[in-house]
C-alpha cells in the first residue's frame, strides 16, 4: 500500500496541530506540573495539611522553617494545603464539566436534529430544571444524603449541563439545515450516525470555548458553597476557600492570598490556552493560520 | 454641485484609470501579498457602458470597489483614476463622499443584502437626496416616487412605505437602482446586477437599465461574469483575467476578432442556448478539445424511474389558535418517466418546486401523494432498511459545492461514508483503494485525500461531491443546480465530466437547473415546471426550436445569448412581475397572471397536460 492510500482522522490531524501551537503547549505543560505537585503533595513536604505547627502561626514563608508558603492563622502550613485544596478544586471542576459536557451534547444534539414535539419536551423539561433555585438543589441533596464532596460534582454538573444543551441545541438547529447533513442523509446514514459523525464533531469549536469557561465558573461556585458552609468542610480545603480565608487575613498575612491566588489563577489561564488551542485545531479550516 | 461644476474640456473621458493596482499583503512573515488587481487602465467615455468580465478571482470586483473607496483597509492601492479631475484613489472619506452616491453611485449583486431591512424604502431613498442635494424629507419622498415610477415599479407610492422584506428580489434590485439614479450619477457601477434573478427578471431589469442610459446619459460600469449580458448592453469590454487587462476593445470586436486566447477559450466555453454544440464544450487551457458525436445518439435504456402524481408540501408558518395550518404546495401533482442512461433537464425560475420535486422523488422529504417507482419498487412503500439499502441507487449533486461537504471531514472520510454506509464490512484498506480509484476518474490527485474540503476550489469540491455521489455506483443521479456556483470555464469542465461519467456508468440523470443553456446541452429530454406543476416537457430540440408553452416562450427568448449581432436583434418577449406566492397560487392555470395570451378560461379551468406537436404542454392555447 502506498502512503497516500491512508486517510488521517482529524483526532490525529488536531494532535499535529496543536503540538505546533506554542501558547496551549506551554499551558499543558504548566497544567502537567501542576497536577503532579497537586497529586505528590504529602511526599514533597514534612508537614500535614490538618497538623498546628503551634510554633509558627500566621508566620510568613520561610525556607528554614520549611513552610513555604507560610503558615495560616493556626499554624497549619500552607504549601500543603494549598496542593491538598488543588486536589479537591480540580476533580470539582474536571468531574463537572465532564459530566455537563456528556450530558449536555447527547441532550441538545438530540433535541435540536429530532426537532418537533421530542425537542419541546426535552427543551421544557430543560427549563423546568433551570427554574429550581441552585441553592435550594444544594440544600436538598445534602438534607437526603449528608455532606459529601460527591454531592458538590453532582449539583454543579446538574445545573451546568443545561446551559450546554441550550447552547448546543442553538448550534445543531443551524448545523441541521446545511447541505452536508442532507447530502448524508441522501445517503442513507442512519440519524444516530449523522449526529455522531457530523453534528457533534462541527459543535466542537463553540463547545470547547463554553468548557474553558466553564471549568474556572465552576471552582469559583465551589468556593462559594464552602464559604456557606455547604462544600467542602474543614479540616479539607480547596483553591476557593483557602483564597476565601487568605482575603480575610490579607492585611496581617498577605501570603496565605496570594499562594492559593496564583495557583488558581494559573490554572484558569492554561484552560483559557489550551481551549483556544483546542478549538484552533479542531477546526480544519484554522488550521493553516495557526500553524 | 462642485463635482459636477468642475470644468472638463469634452474630449476628455469621464473616469480615466491608470495604473490601478490593489494588494493585500500577508499578515504573517510566510504568507505572500495578494495582487487583486496589476496595472489595470482603462477609461470610460460620458454615456457609454463599459463591461469588466472575468471569473472569479479575476479582481473584477476589487478594481470596482476601490474606485468607491470600499476596500478593506488592509488593501494596498496604487495607480491614479481621475473623474472630474480628481484622483479617487487619493481622496478622503470626506471628499469621496460628496462624490459617492451622487456623481457615482454604485448597485451590488445581491438585492436582498444591499436594503437595510429595518428602514422602510421611502426613508432609505430620500436620504440619499437630503444628504446630497439638501432637499426637505418631503420632496426627497417626491423625487424618491417619480424615481421608482421611472424604474417601473407599479403602485410607487405605496412602495415608500414598504419594508425591504415585503418585496420580491427584482422588485428589491429596481429599488436598488432608482436609489442609485436618484442624484442623476453621471457614472453607475454595478457589480452582477443580475446575478441573483432570475432569468425573467434578469431581461427586465437589463431592459430597464439599457432604457435609463438612453434617457439620462448615464456611463455605466458593467461587472459581470455573464458573457450573455455583455452582448446585450454593453459598447465596449475588458476582459480580466487573475488582476490583469487580457483585452480591452468595442464588444464586436472582442466577440468576432479576439486578439486574445484567453477570451476566445472563455467564449467557446459557454454554452449556447440558440445552437447544438459539439457534445464536449471547449475547456479554457485545454486547446485540443474534441468534437464528437452529438447527444442526438442517444442510447436510452428501458424506464428506471416513474413518478406518477407526485405532490410536495410545507406547512407555511404555525398554526395559531385561529389560524389553520396553512400549505405550501411546492410540488403540485408532477408525473415523469426516465429510462437508464436519459437525461431530463429540470427548468424554471427560483420558487417552481425543481428542488423540492428532486427531494420528493428521493424520498428526503415527506411525499404528500402520488407515487415513486424506482427499479419496480415503490418507494413510499418500504420501510426504513429497504429505503436505505435503496439509496444506494439513487444520489444527488448539490448546488453549494463546499457548504455539501463536512468541513470537518477529510476528503477520503467525505468520499468513503457511502461505502461505510452500504457495504459496512468492507475493510478501511480497500475504502481507501475505492476512494483513490474514483478521485483519479473525477481528475483529482489521490494526495488530495488527506486534505480538509476549506483548501479546494468551487470546482474541484464539485468533483468530490460527485465522487461521494457515483461511488456506490448509484443508478439515478439527481443534480440539483450543479454548475450555476461555478465560473464559466470550470462549469464546462463539470458538464462535460458528467456526460462522459453517465455515458461510461450507464447512468439515468435528472439535471436541475436555472440556466436553459446548459440544460439544452446535456438533456435528451426537458421539463418546464412553474409553480410547481410540469408546463411543457419535450425532447430537447423540439422544446427549444419549437417552444409552445408561452411560459416556455418567455423563459428561452429571456436568456441572453453570448453574441452581440444575435442578441441586440432579437425579439423579446418581455414577462411582466414575478412567480406569485405559492402560497396563494392563481385559480385556473398558474401562469395566467403573467401570460399574454390568458383569457376568461384560463382563470376558470386548470389545464392538463396534452400533446401539441412533439410536446406535451398544459395550456389552452398551446
Amino acid at each position: 500500500m502506498n502512503e497516500a492510500v491512508r486517510g488521517n482522522s482529524l483526532w490525529a490531524d488536531a494532535r499535529q496541530s496543536l503540538r505546533r501551537n506554542r501558547a496551549a503547549m506551554t499551558a499543558m505543560a504548566i497544567m502537567a506540573v501542576v497536577c503532579a505537585l497537586v497529586l505528590l503533595a504529602p511526599l514533597l513536604s514534612a508537614y500535614e495539611f490538618d497538623s498546628t505547627d503551634w510554633d509558627q502561626i500566621s508566620e510568613p514563608p520561610s525556607l528554614v522553617t520549611g513552610h513555604w508558603f507560610g503558615t495560616d492563622d493556626v499554624g497549619r502550613d500552607l504549601f500543603v494545603r494549598t496542593l491538598y485544596g488543588g486536589r479537591i478544586s480540580l476533580l470539582v471542576g474536571l468531574a463537572a464539566t465532564l459530566v455537563s459536557l456528556v450530558i449536555g451534547i447527547a441532550w441538545g444534539a438530540t433535541a435540536g436534529y429530532i426537532g418537533g414535539r421530542t425537542d419541546q419536551v426535552m427543551m421544557r423539561t430543560v427549563d423546568v430544571v433551570y427554574a429550581m433555585p441552585f441553592m435550594f438543589f444544594v440544600i436538598l441533596l445534602m438534607v437526603f444524603f449528608g455532606r459529601n464532596i460527591l454531592l458538590i460534582f453532582v449539583a454543579v454538573g446538574a445545573v451546568n449541563w443545561l446551559d450546554m444543551a441550550r447552547i448546543v441545541r442553538g448550534q445543531t438547529l443551524s448545523l441541521k439545515k446545511k447541505e452536508f447533513i442532507e447530502a448524508a442523509r441522501a445517503g442513507g446514514v442512519s440519524n444516530f450516525n449523522i449526529v455522531r459523525r457530523h453534528i457533534v464533531p462541527n459543535l466542537l469549536g463553540v463547545v470547547i470555548v463554553y468548557v474553558t469557561l466553564t471549568i474556572p465558573q465552576v471552582i469559583l461556585v465551589e468556593s462559594f458553597l464552602s464559604f456557606l458552609g455547604l462544600g467542602v468542610q474543614e479540616p479539607m480545603t480547596s483553591w476557593g476557600a483557602l483564597v476565601n480565608d487568605g482575603a480575610q487575613a490579607m492585611e496581617s498575612a498577605p501570603w496565605a492570598l496570594i499562594f492559593p491566588a496564583l495557583f488558581l489563577a494559573l490554572t484558569l489561564f492554561c484552560f483559557n490556552f489550551l481551549g483556544d488551542g483546542l478549538r484552533d485545531a479542531l477546526d480544519p479550516r484554522d488550521r493553516r493560520a495557526s500553524g | 454641485m462642485s463635482v459636477q461644476m468642475a470644468a472638463r474640456p469634452n474630449d476628455d473621458p469621464l473616469l480615466r484609470v491608470e495604473g490601478l493596482s490593489v494588494s493585500y499583503p500577508g499578515g504573517q512573515p510566510d504568507q505572500q501579498t495578494i495582487h487583486a488587481v496589476r496595472n489595470l487602465s482603462f477609461v470610460i467615455a460620458a454615456g457609454e457602458t463599459l463591461g469588466i468580465v472575468g471569473e472569479s478571482g479575476s479582481g473584477k470586483t476589487q478594481s470596482a470597489l476601490s474606485l468607491m473607496g470600499l476596500l478593506p483597509e488592509t488593501a494596498l492601492k496604487a495607480g491614479s483614476a481621475i473623474f472630474a479631475g480628481r484622483d479617487l484613489l487619493s481622496l478622503d472619506d470626506g471628499k469621496l463622499n460628496q462624490i459617492r452616491g451622487s456623481a457615482i453611485s454604485m448597485i451590488f449583486q445581491d438585492p436582498m443584502t444591499s436594503l437595510n431591512p429595518h428602514i422602510a424604502i421611502g426613508r432609505q431613498m430620500s436620504r440619499v437626496l437630503e444628504r446630497h442635494q439638501g432637499m426637505s424629507r418631503r420632496t426627497a419622498l417626491k423625487v424618491a416616487a417619480e424615481m421608482l415610477d421611472a424604474v417601473r415599479v407599479p403602485d410607487a407610492a405605496d412602495r415608500l412605505r414598504q419594508y425591504p422584506h415585503e418585496l420580491s428580489g427584482g422588485m428589491r434590485q429596481r429599488i436598488m437602482i432608482a436609489t442609485a439614479l436618484l442624484c442623476k450619477p453621471q457614472l453607475l457601477i454595478a457589480d452582477e446586477p443580475t446575478t441573483a434573478l432570475d432569468v425573467t427578471v434578469q431581461a427586465q431589469i437589463l431592459t430597464l437599465m439599457h432604457d435609463l442610459q438612453h434617457e439620462l446619459g448615464t456611463a455605466i460600469l458593467l461587472i459581470t461574469h455573464d458573457m450573455g449580458v455583455v452582448a446585450g448592453l454593453c459598447d465596449r469590454v475588458l476582459v480580466m483575467r487573475d488582476g490583469q487587462m487580457r483585452e480591452c476593445g468595442s464588444v464586436n470586436k472582442v466577440f468576432y476578432e479576439s486578439q486574445d486566447n484567453y477570451t476566445r477559450e472563455l467564449l467557446a466555453a459557454v454554452p449556447r442556448l440558440d445552437e447544438v454544440q459539439p457534445r464536449r464544450l471547449a475547456v479554457v487551457g485545454d486547446s485540443e478539445a474534441e468534437a464528437t458525436a452529438d447527444i442526438d445518439s442517444r442510447p436510452v435504456g428501458d424506464t428506471m424511474l416513474t413518478v406518477d402524481k407526485l405532490e410536495v408540501r410545507f406547512s407555511a408558518g404555525r398554526p395559531g389558535p385561529f389560524r389553520p395550518v396553512q400549505f405550501l404546495h411546492a410540488v403540485a401533482g408532477v408525473s415523469l418517466e426516465l429510462g437508464r442512461g436519459e437525461t431530463l433537464g429540470i427548468v424554471g425560475e427560483s420558487g417552481c418546486g425543481k428542488s423540492s420535486l428532486a427531494r420528493g422523488v428521493l424520498q428526503l422529504v415527506d411525499v404528500h401523494a402520488g407515487r415513486v417507482t424506482l427499479l419496480g419498487e415503490e418507494l413510499g412503500m418500504l420501510d426504513k432498511q429497504r429505503l436505505k439499502q435503496r439509496r444506494r441507487q439513487m444520489q444527488i449533486i448539490f448546488q453549494d459545492p463546499l457548504a455539501s461537504l463536512d468541513p470537518r471531514m477529510t476528503i477520503a472520510d467525505i468520499v468513503a461514508e457511502p461505502l461505510h454506509t452500504f457495504f459496512p464490512t468492507m475493510s478501511r484498506t480497500r475504502q481507501l483503494v475505492k476512494v483513490k480509484a474514483i478521485l483519479e476518474r473525477m481528475g483529482l490527485e489521490a494526495g488530495y485525500m488527506n486534505r480538509y474540503p476549506h483548501e479546494f476550489s468551487g470546482g474541484q469540491c464539485q468533483r468530490i461531491g460527485i465522487a461521494r455521489a457515483l461511488i456506490a455506483e448509484p443508478e439515478l443521479v439527481i443534480c440539483d443546480e450543479p454548475v450555476s456556483a461555478l465560473d464559466v470555464s470550470v462549469q464546462a469542465q463539470i458538464v462535460n465530466l458528467l456526460m462522459d461519467l453517465q455515458q461510461d456508468m450507464g447512468l439515468a440523470l435528472i439535471f436541475i437547473a436555472h440556466d436553459l443553456a446548459v440544460v439544452r446541452h446535456i438533456s435528451h429530454r426537458v421539463m418546464v415546471m412553474y409553480l410547481g406543476r410540469i408546463a411543457e416537457v419535450a425532447d430537447r430540440d423540439a422544446l427549444y426550436n419549437s417552444p409552445r408553452h408561452p411560459y416556455t416562450q418567455a423563459l428561452i427568448s429571456a436568456v441572453p445569448i453570448p453574441d452581440p449581432r444575435v442578441e441586440r436583434n432579437r425579439d423579446r418577449t418581455l414577462l411582466a412581475g414575478d412567480v406569485p406566492s405559492p402560497l396563494e397560487p392563481p385559480s385556473g392555470c398558474a401562469f395566467r397572471t403573467r401570460c399574454p395570451l390568458a383569457d376568461a378560461r384560463c382563470a376558470a379551468e386548470t389545464p392538463g397536460l396534452r400533446t401539441a406537436g412533439e410536446s406535451l404542454v398544459a395550456c389552452h392555447h398551446a
